[in-house]
């Protein structure tokens, strides 16, 4: 086991990589219970079940206020009808840049889920730097997955592949943000999997994504399907010329 | 090599890449690595693709017994 550090951890929101205006990133899952302790129970410790599960994210940071910066993308998003996606990384090798993708992030965990922006607020101390905070009521949990593409350029190829040791049978989701985007031409991104790293099949494909779009996709494989001990993300384009940034990811559901 | 059909898989959308091809749906491949061949039956994500003389062979090896019945069924029917 290696302890990481949090200076390299990474923000996306919907197709924006947000990770250089915060410097805190705070994921929390709780599980309510209801207690089931009746008269003459054995012992003297009360006794509960497990309910449901709920989660919410907290980010604080810098105030940027350009075009595209944090407070753009989070101002945009407040109280929306539509759940952002989002991905947070929350330590490990120190990232690659655009158009030197390597494989070293392959693998990496990650929290991928899709949520309501509930608070957005803007400090701004007289003798301090402007800073911004940001709570969000996750939708439908959490999930915590890996790393399959990171910062992919624009060739056609397939990333390093990572190994479960075994297979899953209940399904997963897939979460694809495309920050960054100068290629000329279509890019169809796919979660594939494999019982033997040799052959692969496609276990998810996300919507193409044509030149100069930035995007979020999450796609949700069933609960009981079968995902396979072995996953990789897959590119194939079509054109030539610029790149398109990229984080692809995927976690399974146990 | 034996020729397999891709499928698709469960939903019948899912590609198939090996040795740096990829495969669609529909698509008949002959060169897919040995030792993935048995999962990927298994799975459902091909199947293997019959021979071209095997109708002609199976109609002809039906003839035979067709007429062989026919010719005994005849003298039942004159029996009863």
């Amino acid at each position: 086991m290696a302890f990481k550090h949090g200076k390299n951890t990474k923000v996306h929101i919907n197709a924006s990589d947000l990770s250089s205006y915060f410097n805190s990133a705070s994921a929390s899952t709780s599980v309510a219970v209801a207690e089931t302790t009746t008269y003459g129970v054995a012992g003297s410790a009360k006794t509960y079940v497990a309910g449901h599960n709920d989660a919410t994210v907290s980010l604080g940071g810098l105030f940027d206020g350009d075009a595209g910066a944090v407070d753009e993308v989070i101002s945009n998003v407040l109280g929306s009808s539509n759940d952002i996606n989002f991905t947070i990384i929350e330590s490990g090798a120190r990232l690659s840049t655009i158009l030197a993708p390597s494989s070293a992030q392959v693998g990496q965990r990650c929290i991928i889920g899709q949520a309501i922006s509930t608070k957005y607020s803007v400090d701004s101390p007289v003798g301090g730097v402007v800073s911004v905070a940001v709570d969000l009521q996750v939708d439908g949990g959490t999930d915590h997955g890996v790393i399959l593409l990171y910062d992919q350029s624009a060739l056609t190829a397939s990333q390093t592949s990572t190994d479960n040791a075994a297979a899953t049978s209940n399904g997963g989701i897939a979460m694809l943000h495309v920050f960054t985007n100068t290629y000329g031409g279509t890019m169809t991104y796919r979660v594939q999997h494999s019982v033997d790293n040799s052959s692969w099949v496609d276990l998810v494909t996300f919507t193409a994504v044509g030149s100069s779009t930035t995007t979020s996709q999450r796609v949700v494989v069933a609960a009981g399907a079968n995902v396979n001990r072995y996953l990789r993300g897959s590119v194939t384009a079509s054109g030539s010329g610029g790149y398109q940034g990229t984080l692809l990811s995927f976690a399974r559901r146990f | 090599m034996p020729t397999y059909r891709v499928t698709g898989g469960p939903d019948g959308t899912a590609g198939l890449s090996y040795k740096d091809k990829r495969a669609e749906p529909g698509d008949e491949v002959s060169d897919i690595p040995r030792e993935s061949i048995k999962w990927l039956r298994e799975q459902g994500y091909i199947e293997p693709v019959e021979k071209a003389d095997t109708p002609a062979e199976v109609a002809a090896v039906g003839d035979s017994p067709t007429d062989a019945a026919s010719s005994d069924e005849a003298p039942t029917e004159e029996t009863v």
